[in-house]
């Protein structure tokens, strides 16, 4: 909220401040009252000065140009200008180098077309004024005949009487009561222990209204409503104090009625409105909409009512959206005559219904939202009649109506010096309590040397428990009185949840196994992620049941999202590394392994189901001076989710896909794998499907994989000690076949693993060769065996060597090279 | 046969060996060389042969003689060898040349994402202190988000957050605040927790990122302050930024606590003399804090009601947001790059 320091002195003695306002920044700041920014006026129109024109050439090289020599003070200046109002001897204004004008426009010395320029003559939009007239701003001479003090070279600001400094404070929700200046100077009476310049007398309640019925629907008694008649207004322009202290708040000057009821709003907080009396036509109804109503509001928009909202009605229909704002036609216009001024008390959450459903924000919406004074409405209503009264000449009718607001009074609090110490662990001086206390409006009761009674003033509705007095204590006796203790504990040792330390392990593992860790929003592109998860070759709509089957649910959207960028929660962690890598990928990084922990969303029935993963994604080949090896990519991510999950100490199991059904659109179909932990599936890993890297026209190898980490089934580590007491080396032994494409490595793994029984150490897939004729592929396993009892001779392995073959050949149909 | 002619023989071999000893080639050679003379069929070993002529008497002189003979020539092998070896070792070592400028083989280094290095960073700290961690849903209640924090529904307090809706009874936390509620309702007090994880505001701009981390703190005593909460935090800024750097309180406002206070620190850049990091004011705001509200403890049923009993449990929360913290700790120059996920960015916090 922005707050004036000159308007404030009206209210309160600043003069200590004069020449330094960011002392009374901090001052607001250290209570609560954060000043966000200080704008000084005076400094914005540095190098802004009132200057005359001496002579007025035309520019040797430019026709449009003419060169002046302006007078700016002692010295006189040659400034080149482009407009073509101004003559000698006018009075205009210039900004010389070093001057900053609205917009962040920096004036500087320079040539214009080979003739130096000292500066610039402004026009009123260079000096943030509405355009009267064209070409430069040309003072005029009422102007300058009220100005006695007159001389070239007066500061623009001085000129302009804009010597104010402007604070723009964040109040919180809590501190309605500082929502005007007359209520920043109330606290700072207490800050600075002064006492305020003004006060502002209630307008006396008369109890014989009777300009025309008032009437409230029984319904809506939570609401206060005060206003009376003003005759004969001279609806005109206002005078320029009055301008100038809206201008310093931002708010536009319209006429002097309608300004003066902002005035007041910006003075006491209490939102005030004029109704021309006319419009009004011979009744007021302070009722709910009913459906099919329908007002033009003060901003041109059509509202219509959806019936139940609160309104002011005449006779027949609405003329304002109560506390909110009023309608085009009953407002005030210059041919109003007489008017009605409301102040009025309304329901804080009535108001921020209405609001929120039209989506309509104003000032006053936004006072009566938070919980106005309902203490002030009469005060405001008097001080807006006698500025009417004075500044149009008009009449105020003596009668008022005032329906009392429901003016509920604050609790009474005990509080006790040891409560204060014992919660702000330093000791109190219950002297200053008392003197802060009363000074903030409290009616305060010493019970006995360390309790007191307190009661808070019906505007600071935020003070209900001992706990707000001790706040009001704490921050009025300053923040830094606070020591700095660690507290003790009586409590045994604690431990992190299960979740934290899994997921701190994996990130770790992860980066030790050479990978990024990524970061996406939880949120997305629901067409990107259809499009991703659901390829479709055949552009057919089906729904995400496939991969979300695994996932368990639907997709869950956000009601209120910010873009359609991120309009829905993600089912999977790979469509933001995908999007990542393309990202990386039009950067030039044609290299790269990402990881991400995080939760994806799934909705089933009314639940929202969260799931934890963790998903890879690696792209291009390595091909660095020691690395120019031709493994295909996928089998590089394979080989590091097998490390991560033997780091782990997990027993998984790869499947081979053969069901197309059963694998993910996104994967590529004849390369891709499930894992299972315990028989459960719990992921997929494979290369992405070439169609999604055409589209996207990624012209590398992008593999990827993704697990619900909330299956992994961490088993503990059990030392295994035979292995270190076998007596008899192992020996190992290769074996070569020859089988068809077709068959699966691992089965033929599995049936060597098998027949050499309990003395199998390991066996594993050690070269690969496809000769070029041949469908058949050659595959040598590296099998190690080890026996207790004896040590492995070579008619030994010769038996075993002959069974695996004998078998192979009898069960897989395997041939036995006859090298 | 008598002894000076095998002597002279035994000469005649002995002086024959040496030469070819010394003009061995190699080695391997050598060692033939070595066999030849001086192995089982050897030379030498031939004239031992023929000791079984010689008279009794002679043979004990020409047993030795033989053997000092051959003892000689060991030694004179040993000596040759381990020259010739040096030559071979010296060969093998030029042969074996490698430019050693070449770079190494690259072996991927990973990193981790700043906003999980400073929450580990930060959870250590607290960890210190005795604090443990909660996490949890991030799909919340509306009732856990904000009533049971006392933001009731239609209450001013609600616009300072700015909130996702899922549906009408469920929002995108707006904080971590909820797992303080969920763990003030399963766990008995005395407590001490850090609530961390991933947070949403609708609400997006230069500064300000719709899906950010938060981490807060909870300390459930009989006996809590202000002066508690200040100490905790000030030790957390001083072990996080590894500086003395100063704590500062100022008030403000959460419905959840009372008294409340924003957290402001010194700015580690220029120790508080002001820069263009902290504005020139030499503080920077890292988070908020307070004693938790008496309506909170007694919404989740800690205390049966808001009278300040004696035997009460009370309590202080405290709440800090980690990219803020990466952002000072790293001098990270935009949130933008939190979830670009470039991996020139990523690959910097190894
Ligand atoms: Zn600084």
């Amino acid at each position: 909220m922005k707050i004036s320091f000159n308007w404030l002195s009206e209210y309160i003695d600043l003069d200590n401040f004069k020449s330094n306002s960011n002392e009374l920044g901090k001052k607001l700041t250290d209570v609560g009252l954060e000043v966000e920014g200080i704008e000084d006026q005076k400094k914005a129109w540095e190098n802004v000065v009132v200057a005359k024109i001496i002579t007025k050439k035309a520019h040797p090289n430019a026709d449009r140009l003419s060169l002046c020599q302006v007078k700016v003070g002692a010295e006189t200046l040659q400034i080149v200008c482009g407009a073509k109002n101004h003559k000698e001897g006018d009075w205009v204004v210039a900004a010389l180098p070093g001057a900053n004008l609205p917009g962040d426009f920096l004036i500087k010395k320079s040539k214009l077309r080979g003739e130096l320029s000292c500066g610039m003559l402004c026009s009123e939009e260079e000096l943030g004024l509405n355009k009267t007239m064209d070409g430069i701003l040309i003072l005029q001479k009422e102007d300058l005949k009220k100005e006695e003090s007159l001389q070239e070279g007066k500061n623009w600001s001085d000129y302009k009487n804009l010597s104010d400094s402007i604070f723009d404070i964040n109040i919180t929700p809590n501190r309605t009561d500082c929502l005007s200046h007359f209520g920043i100077a109330r606290e700072l009476s207490c800050v600075l222990d002064k006492t305020l310049k003004k006060d502002f007398p209630a307008k006396t309640i008369s109890d014989k209204f009777s300009a025309f019925p008032i009437k409230i629907e029984k319904s809506n008694l939570n609401l206060g409503y005060s206003g009376c008649v003003v005759k004969n207004v001279k609806i005109k322009e206002s005078p320029k104090w009055l301008k100038q202290r809206l201008a310093s708040v931002g708010v536009k000057s319209i006429n002097n009625v309608v300004d003066v009821t902002n005035f007041v709003m910006w003075e006491l907080g209490q939102p005030m409105h004029a109704f021309d009396l006319q419009k009004v036509n011979k009744e007021i109804n302070i009722r709910k909409a009913k459906k099919g109503e329908s007002l033009v509001t003060l901003d041109n928009k059509n509202i219509e009512f959806k019936g139940g909202e609160l309104i002011i009605a005449n006779e027949s229909s609405p003329i304002a959206l109560a506390g909110i704002i009023g309608g085009l036609d009953s407002g005030v216009n210059k041919d109003t005559q007489d008017i009605f001024i409301e102040s009025a008390y309304f329901s804080p959450s009535d108001i921020r219904k209405t609001a929120k459903v039209f989506g309509i924000q104003t000032d006053s919406s936004d006072r009566f939202s938070k919980g106005s004074d309902s203490s002030i409405l009469l005060q405001a209503l008097n001080r807006a009649c006698e500025l009417i009264k004075d500044l149009a000449q008009a009449e105020v009718e003596k009668d008022i109506f005032y329906h009392k607001p429901p003016q509920i009074n604050n609790e009474k609090i005990n509080i006790t010096q040891k409560f204060l110490e014992d919660k702000l662990g330093y000791s109190v001086n219950m002297k200053d309590f008392d003197k802060w206390i009363k000074a903030l409006g409290c009616q305060l009761k010493v019970s006995s040397s360390e309790s007191r009674e307190v009661v808070a003033p019906i505007f600071r509705k935020d003070l209900c428990q001992p706990v707000d007095l001790l706040e009001e204590y704490a921050r009025l006796n300053g923040y830094d009185k606070i020591p700095e203790v660690l507290p003790s504990f009586t409590g045994g040792p604690g431990k992190h949840n299960d979740y934290y330390l899994q997921n701190t392990r994996l990130a770790n593992l992860c980066k030790n196994a050479g990978l990024l860790q990524a970061i996406n929003y939880h949120f997305t592109n629901s067409i990107f992620q259809k499009e991703f998860l659901e390829f479709d070759l055949l552009h057919k709509t089906k729904d995400l049941k496939k991969y979300s089957t695994y996932m368990g649910g639907d997709p869950v959207s956000v009601l209120n999202p910010l873009s359609g960028d991120l309009n829905v929660m993600r089912l999977s962690l790979l469509p933001g590394l995908f999007q990542n890598l393309i990202h990386n990928y039009n950067h030039n990084q044609k290299l790269g392994n990402l990881f991400e922990l995080g939760t994806v969303f799934n909705k089933q029935e009314n639940n929202y189901n969260e799931q934890n993963f963790l998903s890879l994604i690696s792209w291009g080949n390595k091909e660095t001076l020691w690395d120019k090896s031709k493994s295909p990519l996928v089998f590089e991510l394979k080989g590091r989710v097998e490390s991560l999950l033997k780091s782990l100490n997990i027993s998984f199991k790869w499947k081979v896909i053969k069901d197309l059904n059963l694998c993910p659109d996104f994967l590529h179909p004849k390369r891709s794998l499930a894992l299972q932990i315990r028989g459960k599936l719990v992921g997929y890993l494979g290369d992405l499907h070439p169609m999604l890297l055409q589209k996207h026209k990624i012209r590398l190898n992008v593999s990827l994989a993704e697990f619900n980490t909330d299956l992994f089934n961490l088993a503990p580590t059990i030392c295994d000690s035979n292995i270190l007491t076998g007596k008899y080396p192992s020996v190992t032994r290769d074996l070569s076949v020859l089988c068809l494409k077709t068959l699966l490595s691992e089965d033929i793994n599995q049936l060597i693993k098998k027949v050499a029984g309990k003395d199998c150490i390991s066996c594993r897939v050690f070269d690969i060769y496809e000769p070029k004729d041949k469908e058949k592929l050659s595959i040598t396993f590296r099998l190690v065996v080890q026996n207790s009892e004896k040590t492995y001779s070579e008619e030994d392995l010769q038996l075993l060597q002959a069974n695996i073959f004998k078998n192979l050949s009898d069960k897989l149909g395997v041939e036995i090279p006859s090298s | 046969m008598n002894i000076s002619d095998l002597s002279k023989q035994i000469e005649v071999i002995y002086e024959e060996s040496l030469k070819v000893f010394k003009a061995a080639s190699s080695s391997k050679n050598l060692y033939d060389l070595k066999v030849e003379f001086l192995g089982k069929k050897g030379k030498l070993s031939l004239l031992m042969g023929l000791m079984s002529k010689l008279p009794n008497q002679d043979k004990p002189k020409f047993g030795s003689l033989i053997n000092v003979k051959k003892k000689l020539l060991e030694e004179a092998y040993t000596e040759y060898k381990t020259k010739l070896d040096l030559i071979d070792l010296n060969k093998k070592l030029d042969q074996e040349y490698l430019d050693m400028s070449l770079p190494g083989k690259e072996i991927e280094t990973g990193a981790l994402h700043p906003i999980q290095k400073v929450s580990e960073n930060i959870v250590n700290i607290f960890s210190r202190l005795g604090f443990s961690v909660r996490t949890g849903n991030l799909i919340e209640k509306d009732y856990y988000n904000f009533e049971a924090l006392n933001i009731p529904k239609d209450h001013p307090s609600r616009d300072m957050q700015d909130t996702f809706y899922i549906d009408d009874n469920h929002v995108l936390r707006t904080h971590t605040s909820p797992i303080q509620i969920h763990t003030l309702e399963t766990e008995k007090a005395p407590l001490r927790i850090i609530g961390l994880g991933s947070v949403f505001r609708s609400d997006s701009d230069i500064s300000h990122s719709p899906n950010f981390y938060q981490i807060e703190g909870l300390l459930v005593e009989k006996k809590v302050s202000m002066a508690n909460l200040k100490g905790t935090v000030s030790f957390f800024v001083k072990e996080f930024f590894g500086k003395e750097l100063k704590t500062r309180f100022r008030p403000s406002f959460f419905p959840f606590t009372e008294p409340s206070a924003e957290v402001d620190c010194q700015c580690s850049s220029c120790m508080g003399s002001g820069c263009s990091l902290c504005g020139q004011t030499g503080w920077i705001e890292i988070g908020g804090c307070g004693l938790v509200n008496p309506k909170v403890l007694k919404l989740s049923n800690v205390n049966k009601d808001t009278e300040n009993n004696e035997t009460d449990w009370q309590a202080y929360a405290f709440g800090f947001g980690i990219e803020r913290m990466a952002i000072l700790k790293y001098g990270i120059k935009s949130i933008r790059f939190f979830n670009q996920n470039d991996i020139r960015f990523l690959s910097q916090f190894k």
